[in-house]
């Protein structure tokens, strides 16, 4: 389950900001941009600019091995965007791990 | 008082664990189309494959992928996720990511460029066998003449 990271320095997950070794930016606000990046865009553009290709072999190659090369690239760009879609998966993970880290952590100094 | 904190917790196995299954023989491109020699060659012509074909095959695979690429890098070049957290734990899971990222991009566009160049090599043949083809007609034909 995804870490609440409120209560870890009460900023809602935004500005976080660990003098030894963190800068501002919010946990949140950086999942979301490294989800951009991989996801919504090497992914997707993975996705959608197959066409780009598969127009050119429309437009200069026929037959049945054409048809198969073009449905074998449509497959391995899915491919490539699940595979990066688990990665992004086990990073926030590991985020979360962090997180827990550091809630402990906090809980310590408090004790 | 300076804070460090304890990142043992964190559990790396299921990034581990991808890594270890990324291999390029996830993809399917290089092997998936075997042989564009059913084209084949009919007569005078290469039938299917159209002049410009390899060049426009060519480019417009390198701009995908260079596009691809260029998308990725920005897990580097963008200020906030370069400078955040540069702690421990998430700075280097950020880094796995990336690399992880990368090394995906790397297997499957490189399969890719595979596949390309053996349609190309195939195409290339298949001109090479026409020209042969077309050259011992003509000598066929040229000998005929002299008869």
């Amino acid at each position: 389950m995804p870490i609440n990271w409120d209560h870890v320095n009460g900023s809602g997950g935004k500005n976080l900001d660990y003098s030894e070794g963190f800068s501002s930016k919010g946990v949140n606000d950086l999942v979301t941009e490294i989800k951009a990046i991989v996801l919504s865009g090497a992914g997707q553009r993975a996705i959608n600019d197959v066409k780009i290709i598969n127009d050119v072999c429309d437009q200069y190659w026929d037959g049945e091995a054409k048809e198969r090369f073009k449905k074998n690239l449509e497959e391995d760009a899915r491919i490539f965007y699940a595979r990066i879609i688990d990665l992004t998966g086990a990073l926030i993970k590991e985020i979360d791990d962090a997180g827990h880290s550091y809630s402990a952590f906090d809980q310590r100094m408090f004790e | 008082m300076a804070i460090t904190g304890d990142f043992r917790k964190i559990d790396t196995q299921l990034r581990d664990n991808l890594s270890k299954s990324m291999t390029s023989d996830n993809f399917i491109s290089a092997v998936g189309y075997q042989s564009i020699a059913e084209v084949g060659i009919t007569g005078d012509k290469l039938a299917g494959i159209k002049p410009g074909f390899k060049e426009k095959l060519t480019e417009a695979i390198d701009n995908y992928i260079a596009s691809i690429n260029k998308k990725i890098d920005e897990l580097e070049t963008n200020p906030n996720i370069a400078q955040a957290f540069k702690g421990d734990g998430i700075e280097s899971a950020i880094k796995r990511l990336i690399s992880a990222v990368k090394e995906e991009a790397h297997a499957y566009t490189n399969e890719l460029k595979k596949a390309e160049q053996s349609i190309i090599v195939q195409v290339e043949q298949m001109y090479s066998a026409q020209a042969n083809t077309v050259s011992e007609n003509m000598n066929a034909d040229t000998s005929k003449l002299g008869h």
